[in-house]
């Protein structure tokens, strides 16, 4: 605690330190996109000068590390020295979660703010670094967090969660597949998802199942269960997805056509995948390549929901599988730096009107745009896009467009507020 | 980690890829694919490459699906590779805008597939006919339900494909096999379809309480009532999770319903059956119980 002398005496001095507009019980989740803070003194020295303070991570051995910056510019160091002024006017800084520093646990990262130069605690503020995991690194207690939200969301069929397979089938299926809004609808569809999760427990993020890679933790009765012979999903008796109900009726049906202690076959891997284009790295041919193959050919190592895609997205593994195609195409961006939405090599065809509705950049997407008509399906399941707490985008009626810069590289306005744990912000 | 260097190992990573591709020689183009896939004389594992090629060209060249339909359609190419060939139709299912004219004639070839000899086959088939709520693909399952003569598949699996499109006209036909199952399998899944019909919530208790039932059908009624008639489960389950005779899975199962979707009971009041559970979580042989029993305490304490 540091200490100012002053006429009235001795008192304590603090410092506060605002995440993401605060208030930071709900806004102190970051991922390696950098987003806003702004730290300021409380009870500074009255017509005293500025106090020079160090910000600097308060454990580094385990939980969440984060840097800084003044602006969105790497490098991002992972101390930042800053100058406050008395009288409590606050000074703007970028906090980042450290590439490959993820939390484990809510408010497993915390910022020490302390007088330059000495150990004098000014603040210490607690956030989670909170990215979307390889769902085989999950710990017990992330993944029990995780089937946990999912199941509440579920309420054995009569939660909100019944929206999603309604949106991913019949006429609407149109709307995001075989052409190019595959991806950016795909990505509406985790992030909403996510969103209503992270509103059950602020500290879930969607994993992905990696599909090139073994992931007997994923297939087992503990997490996304294991088939019995007639392909009912069975988990460990009180699991939290155990009383699972969609409108296809109680349960899941799916059988690997794969062993859970191996990789599937017949499907790209992860470096083949991004390098399909690989001399020209556009959009479209790209996205036309991996729909097929890692994406389908992903579903079709199933029997049973995950098989067809008018049954697929009543399967909660649709959606770690999912996830996992835009991880592909987020590090595809990354690689390739395709996050202009305004280049046809980033998506592709730019403006409206080309392509069927739902498959140009400026188009709205649907369902979240509540559109029955004019080329949409006649019913739009779940009502507008939901808001974050930690960023205005992509709004209520979100378009293709804000589905591509999503880490607002090149505009901080359009970051949605997810990363995933492989892919760097720089 | 830095950065830069993680970049720079990931690149590499897809030039390794590239050069093990251009190292391939073997690989066929898509047009070569679709003529060793055509062939009858090219051997069989050169077939089912060429099929996963050919699968893949149709990002480019769409009408490579018709010639896919065509290799399922053959009756005299061989089981697997026909098998190979709905897997990847499949795939290209999910291109739904690309695939949608391609479909009616799929579905026709997958209908006449229904009588395949192979019995993997007509499953192929009467699964993905019966998703799309194809009233021919119905009706053959139905059939084979009330005359197993007829059927085509085992009885656990027709009910499941039924299932994709349950309507009330099926559940007297589910309520019989329940009474008088062909297999365990199937009492099960005809349990599992019956949590949709509200006139089988005395059914589905009976079946729960009925000790000699064997266990997994007992907890698949137990899930069955718990989402057609909350109130008669939770009273069904206290009693279960509280009797030491009983099987342990399925106290687990109705503790953990329980845990998650039982009537909340305030901290102030805990009652004789919380206090039990909180005995079991420390007491219990199964771990599986003391899962489901803390699962329940930390739920009812938190």
């Amino acid at each position: 605690m540091a200490w100012c002398r002053d006429l009235q005496g001795e008192h304590a001095i603090h410092a506060q330190l605002t995440i993401n507009g605060g208030p930071n019980a709900t806004t102190a989740y970051i991922g390696w996109t950098p987003v806003p803070a702004q730290l300021r003194l409380v009870d500074g020295p009255p017509g005293g000068g500025a106090i020079d303070v160090t910000l600097r991570n308060v454990v580094t051995q385990t939980g969440g590390q984060v840097c800084f910056s003044t602006d969105r510019t790497p490098p991002f160091p992972t101390t930042l020295d800053l100058s406050l002024p008395a009288d409590g006017t606050p000074v703007n800084l970028m906090i980042a979660g450290q590439f490959d520093k993820a939390s484990r646990a809510d408010g497993d990262a915390a910022i020490e703010t302390v007088v330059a130069g000495t150990n004098q605690q000014l603040a210490v503020t607690r956030l989670m670094v909170c990215v979307r995991k390889d769902a085989m690194t999950l710990t017990n207690a992330e993944r029990y967090r995780f089937l946990d939200a999912f199941a509440t969301l579920n309420d054995r069929g009569m939660g909100t969660f019944s929206d999603f397979p309604s949106m991913h089938r019949d006429l609407g299926l149109d709307q995001a597949h075989g052409l190019s809004g595959f991806l950016p609808w795909h990505r509406a569809m985790l992030l909403d998802l996510e969103r209503e999760l992270q509103s059950i427990d602020r500290t879930v993020a969607l994993p992905y199942w990696r599909f090139d890679a073994a992931a007997p933790s994923v297939f087992s009765a503990g997490f996304m269960g294991t088939p019995d012979a007639n392909d009912f999903v069975r988990f460990e008796p009180g699991h939290p997805l155990e009383s699972w109900v969609t409108d296809m009726g109680l349960g899941i049906l799916r059988s690997a056509n794969f062993l859970p202690a191996n990789a599937p076959t017949n499907i790209r891997n992860e470096s083949v995948t991004l390098d399909l284009d690989e001399t020209a790295n556009r959009y479209s041919p790209w996205r036309a390549l991996m729909e097929i193959d890692p994406h389908g050919h992903a579903h079709t190592r199933f029997t049973g929901y995950l098989f067809d895609p008018a049954t697929a997205a009543a399967d909660p593994l649709f959606f770690l599988l999912h996830c996992n195609v835009d991880r592909l195409w987020a590090k595809w961006q990354w690689l390739k730096d395709r996050f202009d939405p305004t280049q046809p090599t980033s998506f592709s065809p730019l403006g409206s009107g080309a392509l069927p509705i739902g498959h140009n950049l400026d188009d709205t997407l649907w369902p979240w745009n509540g559109e029955t008509d004019n080329g949409r399906p006649p019913t739009a399941p779940g009502g507008a896009f939901p808001v974050s707490p930690i960023t205005a985008a992509p709004g209520a009626r979100p378009t293709l467009k804000a589905m591509i810069d999503y880490r607002g590289t090149l505009n901080a306005a359009s970051w949605l507020g997810f990363d995933y744990d492989d892919v760097p912000f720089q | 980690m830095d950065v830069a260097e993680y970049r720079k190992r990931t690149e590499a990573a897809l030039e390794a890829a590239r050069v093990e591709r251009a190292e391939r020689v073997d690989e066929a183009t898509p047009a070569e694919a679709l003529g060793r896939l055509l062939d009858g004389a090219t051997p069989v594992g050169e077939r089912l490459a060429a099929l996963q090629i050919v699968g893949r060209a149709a990002a480019e060249d769409p009408t490579v699906i018709d010639r896919l339909v065509d290799v399922l359609a053959d009756t005299a190419a061989l089981p697997e590779l026909r098998e190979g060939a709905v897997e990847v139709l499949q795939g290209l299912a999910f291109l739904v805008t690309v695939f949608a004219p391609y479909r009616p004639r799929y579905h026709e070839v997958l209908r006449a597939m229904v009588d395949d000899p192979n019995p993997i086959l007509r499953r192929r088939a009467l699964a993905i006919l019966a998703r799309y709520k194809d009233e021919y693909a119905q009706r053959r399952l139905t059939e084979g339900l009330e005359h197993p003569t007829k059927a085509l598949l085992p009885a656990a699996k027709a009910i499941q494909y039924l299932g994709y499109d349950i309507h009330a006209e099926y559940f007297p036909l589910l309520r019989r096999i329940v009474e008088k199952p062909p297999t365990v399998s199937a009492k099960r899944e005809a349990i599992r379809l019956l949590a949709a019909d509200p006139s089988s919530k005395t059914l589905l208790s009976r079946v729960l309480n009925d000790k000699s039932e064997p266990s997994r059908v007992r907890q698949m009624s137990a899930l069955a009532l718990q989402s057609l008639a909350p109130t008669s489960f939770e009273r069904a389950a206290r009693q279960i999770s509280l009797d030491d005779t009983e099987d342990d899975r399925l106290r687990a199962t109705t503790i953990g319903a329980l845990a998650r979707y039982g009537t909340p009971e305030p901290v102030s009041r805990r009652s004789t059956f919380s206090r039990r559970i909180s005995e079991i979580q420390t007491t219990a042989s199964s771990p599986q119980l003391r899962r489901a029993s803390k699962s329940y305490v930390d739920r009812r304490s938190g």
